[in-house]
């Protein structure tokens, strides 16, 4: 391998830091095991922190995926134990709309009961009288434990949890390539994007955590694991119209449930097969079908402002190719034993599953992996708290807003929309951020209706104070934003960040948000000429290599 | 006590609004409270920003939106829309249904209680007691009320009993006719300010109209302000109750005060949530005197027999002028009126 | 109901309209829903962002012979000339004076380092044009969460300018957590404040000739303010504008509304127009919104500068349809959502959805997607007006103001001779 300039040795190689790696890098160290974990970007830069939030209570899967319904119930309630500071108690209601079977109802409620989630019917009265912006004419309500988490600031808990037990995490390490000996696994090639430098891990165990990217990982070692990856996109609406999660009552289908977490209520998704987890992009008409679905929950939401729209892939998984779409694949997780089904040992790909049985399914892994190394220390990440939260109390939306207050900061806010105190950047750049996304993802900065706006700049400005010599790079394109010794890290680091930014605003501005972005362009265009300043960066993408098939639309990604 | 405002459909949806807000900050930059104190973090901040962060089943946040005075120079200035003073007075309105009303205010809120308390043949007697230092310090300590801030007088008479004394001496009403109006004279007139009162009436019977002095209530903006939503909605009612019967004889009710009419016309449906058809008849109904006389002119019904005045008056606008459809007094009568052009 | 000229909007077009309206004697009424672009933009008179050595004139002659529907190619050079000078001499007379030439743009940093060409600007700035020699010092404050020296300078070090940054230190005040652009023009309108930041400048300002500061020099006297400075510090001082709300901006709309008020004009902020009425091919009612009931005015003339897109006047929903928020005139607007925007936010031709706007003749007046005129009595200004994306052409002040004045005058002629047929 060229560049190899370094080994390191290890027990366990985790892929992939998304939740399902960083709950497995976790339940690992807390065995005592040895363990170290790859990320080909920021942590949850992948399916993880591009989901919808919802907390399953499991009612989604009742009728169609009882297993996955059960499981779904059972680390619901496990989740809230052990994570409370990422999770708010929303609760979620299954709404019969005029559009919706009646008959449904029914057999929704009997299929919960036997999938053990816990459901109770509410009058339409009480439904609308805690959520009075949900459509009149429902005529059947039932109430689940459905919740929203935080799958970043929970994956930075879980990350620092892990470290902490003496795990290493390192993220943008790309793995290259997968090492084989004979019939097992014995290494990993990984490229460390922001030096370039090449490493080889050497691990007994390798885990495949890597999801949606799962496949391409197991390609690596010349073994099959057909996983579908299924776009589903969604969209951020401005603010919270309701606050309880709202499913339409119906089997499972594409833009059905309205979630309120944070500051926003996200409404998703569609479900379309991509053949690459990394190419694909936003259609106008998966972004019209969502909004006026939107107004069968919700009377008017065409009219509300949107404020962001992205598209996940979900690790969907099947034995065999099929031919059945992506909707009726099972949402429940698979472990592949590659030693039983492919003969090759070292190597255990886990897909399949959802955000709310991540810890389920590390458990399982890492189960097999610790009998194998010969560790008999079981698992206890249902019990043991994660750090970081207030005594067992879990999240509220007013809780940054009461912080500001009760710290008088509000005069400190760099990311106003968003209440991100110059405090908090300080401490992501510090923390070793590469660019103002990653900042984005540990601290919300720029989540909010402006988009950057304002804080853009802001953050740019104190980068250059914080780290004046730290060159912002951008793990897409396996490079670095700015040029070696190139003097203009806040340059870069505001075209990325405004670029990534409009990347989700391209395909739901219109109204409102169309009139903040003419503010925006105002602002960085017109008053402070970012387009006049030296790019000093790589050659952007040619304009009309774009992955969709409405070539004037941005799309999420861009071919890397 | 807890007032639970009724279901806004979007369009009447105050908290839909704060979607139109681009950030600009032009708010904070009019807003003459945040101008003052470091303890208000600014319309922007405390409205549309806040709002996003406040659940209604959950405790409120923040207090710091409690220093909105209300004036509404926000909404006027907001480029798109943001009913950023709506927002802060329902956010307001939670505090206080969770920590209850602190005693300046709920005496405050009061104009009509306290101005039939101090005014009349003792007024004398009440305002020379508040301007004694002692007494000030005390209510400073007591209530909060700061000892240097000016108070107003309580007149030695009320508008109603003058009005009333005036009708029992001419036996009827001074004039006759079949275009009737309410005037609603609002606490500051009847207790404090009893002259503004006589020159409408003087200036509406000059045009002819019959003046009806219809029992009324506190139009309820001191309660809303201060987040007293309960009472607030029962002074309404109250008013529907003595306003709406007269509305549907065909009889407009015009104020002037202009906080009271905009009261009456749109602060207490929007922040109660109230949108019946009683409660828009009496807004549509409703007039600031400018406003009225405006349409009067409009209709070449008004008379313009003006004397001019050789002295120039200072003016002081309204900010509740901004919504009423006069404009304020100037950009009213500047093309027809001598005195003010 | 007396017929009247009304102006909807209240920004530089639709004040510099109101302006020739109330010069005119016409005695306008300016309606708008609230303040708006003044206080977004920084304050300088952009005609046309030209860089290097080519004359702005030149610059101007050529895209006007080029587009023939621009609405610079509508004014003509003379017209562009006589709107501009008005500007001036307004804020001449207001002790606010601006400097510059159509010959060459000068070129002033920005918050960001960048160097920006502009035609005109306040006097208040023009120090920090960079074809000037000498060292720079550029100097801000850390509560202010909306200018950095250090970013400013370091990109501008890079483009080759001899520069220093420097944050100073805030003299006691009641103001201790929230500082806003606003805040600190309060302070910089109070002349202890002035003495105290000019004795630390003179302190660190070394071999720097012109010092570059955040553009909150106040709102009550800023060329006094800046005076003040250079006194204290021996160097010339500059402003930098920076996130809105802009002082500068307040600055004119305080000018503007003086001017027009003290003239016999009135702006009446807070009243959004939403409906109008009128017959085959006069405008003659608008209504604007106010509480219970609107306010119906009667209409001799109209200008209708509603800002386009940033002002609210173009409104846009989710099936891609676009109009006209005041007076419900077709727009000329990219079909379909589809076309509206550009794969990168910094793309060098702009977003084709921001150059949506009227379509007009060569008097301002708004045509329809045949080409008909629709009313005789209205006229469009500013960036309400299609044909051109102001913002990527660097023009937004300049062709506000221009094209505002322009229109203003022509209104003012029709109103004219509407009075005397009328009577």
């Amino acid at each position: 391998m060229q560049n190899t300039t370094r080994q390191i040795q290890t027990d366990v190689l985790v892929i992939g830091g998304g939740a399902t790696g960083l709950g497995t890098v976790r339940d690992l160290a807390m065995r005592g095991i040895r363990t170290v974990l790859v990320e080909k970007g920021d942590l949850t830069h992948g399916t993880t922190g591009r989901y919808h939030g919802l907390l399953h209570s499991g009612g989604r899967y009742v009728v169609k995926d009882p297993q996955s319904a059960t499981e779904c119930a059972e680390e619901n309630a496990i989740l809230r134990r052990i994570m409370p500071q990422y999770i708010e108690d929303t609760s979620g209601f299954f709404v019969i709309t005029p559009w919706d079977d009646p008959d449904y109802g029914d057999r929704f409620l009997k299929a919960c009961h036997d999938t053990r989630v816990p459901v109770q019917e509410i009058s339409v009265e009480e439904a609308l009288r805690r959520e009075p912006v949900l459509n009149p004419k429902i005529s059947r309500v039932f109430e689940v434990p459905d919740g929203s988490a935080d799958s970043f600031m929970s994956a930075y808990g879980i990350a620092r949890s892990a470290t902490q037990y003496g795990a290493s995490i390192l993220n943008y390490h790309f793995v290259t390539d997968l090492v084989r000996e004979g019939d097992r696994i014995v290494a990993a090639i990984v490229e460390d994007l922001r030096t370039g430098e090449h490493k080889r891990i050497e691990a007994t165990y390798i885990l495949n955590t890597a999801g949606a990217w799962a496949g391409k990982i197991a390609q690596l070692a010349d073994l099959r694991v057909n996983v579908m990856p299924g776009k589903g996109t969604m969209i951020a609406m401005n603010h919270r119209m309701v606050n309880t999660v709202i499913n339409r009552c119906k089997l499972p289908a594409d833009g059905d449930i309205l979630v309120p977490i944070h500051t926003v209520s996200v409404i998703g998704t569609t479900d379309i097969h991509v053949l690459d987890p990394d190419v694909y992009g936003i259609e106008p008409d998966e972004v019209t079908f969502l909004m006026e679905e939107g107004e069968k929950m919700i009377p008017g939401f065409t009219r509300y402002r949107a404020l962001r729209a992205w598209a996940g892939v979900r690790p969907l998984y099947r034995e065999e190719s099929s031919a059945v779409s992506d909707r009726d694949v099972s949402r429940a997780y698979k472990l592949l034993d590659h030693r039983k089904r492919d003969g090759v040992d070292g190597f255990i790909s886990i897909v399949g599953g959802k955000w709310t049985t991540y810890r389920l399914m590390a458990e399982e892994i890492v189960d097999i992996v610790a009998a194998r190394l010969g560790v008999s220390t079981p698992c206890r990440t249902a019990q043991e708290v994660i750090p970081g939260g207030e005594e067992s109390k879990l999240y509220w939306l007013g809780h940054n807003l009461a912080h500001v207050e009760a710290d008088d900061s509000y005069g400190d806010l760099l990311c106003e929309c968003e209440l991100v105190t110059r405090k908090q950047v300080v401490q992501a750049i510090r923390g070793g951020a590469a660019n103002l996304d990653d900042v984005r993802r540990e601290t919300r900065l720029g989540m909010g209706p402006c988009q950057g706006g304002f804080c853009t700049y802001r953050a740019a400005a104190l980068w250059g104070e914080v780290k004046p010599d730290a060159v912002p790079t951008n793990a897409k394109n396996n490079g670095k934003l700015a040029q070696d010794g190139a003097g203009m890290p806040g340059t870069a680091l505001v075209r990325h960040f405004l670029q990534e930014r409009w990347k989700g605003l391209t395909s739901i501005m219109w109204g409102d948000q169309l009139r903040q972005a003419r503010l925006d362009q105002l602002i960085y265009v017109d008053t402070l000429g970012i387009d006049l300043l030296p790019e000093h960066i790589r050659p952007p993408q040619p304009e009309n290599e774009l992955v969709t098939g409405h070539p004037a639309i941005a799309t999420e990604y861009h071919h890397d | 006590m807890t007032y639970i405002i009724p279901t806004d459909h979007i369009e009447l949806s105050l908290e839909q609004s704060l979607d139109h807000c681009i950030k600009c900050n032009i708010c904070t930059s009019a807003c003459p409270v945040s101008a003052v104190t470091d303890k208000f973090p600014g319309p922007k901040y405390v409205g549309p920003q806040a709002q996003r962060f406040r659940q209604p089943r959950q405790p409120t946040p923040d207090e710091s939106v409690d220093y909105c005075s209300g004036c509404r120079v926000c909404n006027q200035v907001c480029p798109t829309g943001v009913r950023i003073a709506e927002l802060n007075g329902r956010a307001r309105a939670k505090i206080v249904q969770q920590k209850g009303l602190p005693l300046r205010n709920r005496i405050l809120g009061h104009a009509d209680i306290l101005g039939m308390l101090g005014s009349g043949p003792l007024a004398p007697l009440a305002n020379t007691m508040l301007s004694l230092a002692p007494v000030r310090y005390l209510t400073e300590q007591v209530m909060g009320i700061a000892r240097h801030a000016p108070l107003p007088a309580f007149s030695t008479y009320t508008f109603r009993s003058w009005f009333k004394r005036r009708a029992r001496k001419q036996g009827r009403p001074s004039i006759l006719s079949n275009r009737k109006v309410v005037y609603f004279h609002g606490c500051a007139t009847n207790y404090y300010e009893p002259w503004v009162g006589k020159a409408a009436v003087e200036v509406l019977e000059h045009n002819g109209f019959e003046v009806i002095l219809a029992e009324q209530n506190c139009c309820g903006l001191p309660l809303l302000s201060n987040g007293a939503f309960s009472q607030a909605h029962n002074y309404h009612q109250g008013n529907l109750r003595k306003l709406v019967p007269y509305v549907k004889q065909g009889i407009p009710v015009v104020g002037t005060s202009t906080s009271c009419t905009l009261t009456l016309k749109e602060e207490a449906p929007e922040l109660l949530g109230l949108h019946d058809a009683d409660v828009n008849l009496l807004a549509e109904h409703t007039y600031d005197i400018f406003e009225f006389l405006r349409i009067e002119h409009a209709h070449g019904r008004l008379r313009t027999d003006f004397k001019p005045l050789d002295r120039t008056l200072p003016y002081h606008a309204p900010v509740s002028c901004g919504r009423t459809a006069s404009g304020d007094l100037r950009s009213m009568c500047w093309n027809w009126c001598p005195v003010c052009t | 109901m007396t017929e009247r000229a009304i102006v909807v909007g209240a920004g530089l077009a639709g004040l510099m309209g109101a302006l020739a309206l109330t010069e005119a004697g016409c005695r306008p009424l300016v309606l708008a829903k609230g303040l708006g672009i003044t206080h977004w933009v920084g304050g300088t008179l952009d005609v046309l962002g030209t860089t290097g050595n080519q004359s702005l004139r030149v610059a101007l002659d050529d895209l006007i012979a080029n587009n023939p529907d621009h609405p610079y190619a509508k004014l003509g050079i003379s017209e562009i000339e006589a709107g501009i000078a008005r500007f001036r001499a307004v804020m001449q007379q207001a002790h606010y004076p601006y400097a510059g030439s159509l010959e060459r743009n000068m070129i002033l940093p920005t918050a960001l380092g960048a160097l920006r060409p502009t035609a005109y600007a306040p006097i208040t700035m023009v120090a920090g044009d960079m074809r000037q020699g000498g060292e720079l010092l550029i100097a801000g404050f850390h509560e202010l969460r909306d200018f950095y020296p250090p970013l400013a300078a370091a990109n501008l070090r890079e483009q080759g300018v001899a520069v220093r940054n420097v944050y100073l230190e805030l003299p006691p005040s009641a103001k201790r957590l929230d500082y806003s652009t606003r805040t600190f023009a309060f302070f910089f309108d109070d002349p202890d404040f002035r003495q105290a930041i000019g004795r630390q400048l003179r302190e660190v300002r070394g071999k720097a000739t012109r010092i570059g500061l955040p553009a909150v020099l106040g709102l009550r006297d800023p060329v006094e303010a800046v005076a003040d400075l250079q006194r204290l510090t021996g160097a010339q001082i500059f402003e930098i504008p920076t996130l809105p709300p802009s002082i500068p901006g307040m600055r004119l709309m305080n000018i503007f509304r003086r001017t027009i008020e003290a003239a016999g004009g009135r702006v009446q902020i807070g009243s959004t127009v939403h409906r109008a009425g009128g017959n085959a091919d006069r405008l003659t009612h608008l209504y604007s919104e106010a509480a219970a009931h609107d306010q119906e005015h009667r209409v001799a003339v109209a200008l209708l500068a509603t800002g386009g897109i940033a002002g609210g006047g173009i409104g846009t929903d989710y099936t891609g349809r676009v109009w006209d928020s005041a007076l419900d005139l077709p727009l000329h607007a990219p079909a379909g959502r589809e076309g509206w925007f550009a794969s990168r936010f910094l793309h060098r031709e702009g977003h084709p959805i921001f150059a949506a706007g009227v379509a007009t003749d060569d008097q301002l007046r708004p045509l329809d997607s045949a080409g008909n005129l629709v009313y005789e009595n209205v006229a469009v200004a500013g960036m309400a007006l299609a044909g051109s994306d102001p913002v990527q052409e660097r023009s937004v002040t300049g062709l506000t103001v221009t094209t505002g004045w322009h229109a203003g005058n022509l209104l003012a002629r029709a109103m004219q001779a509407h009075l005397e047929t009328s009577n």
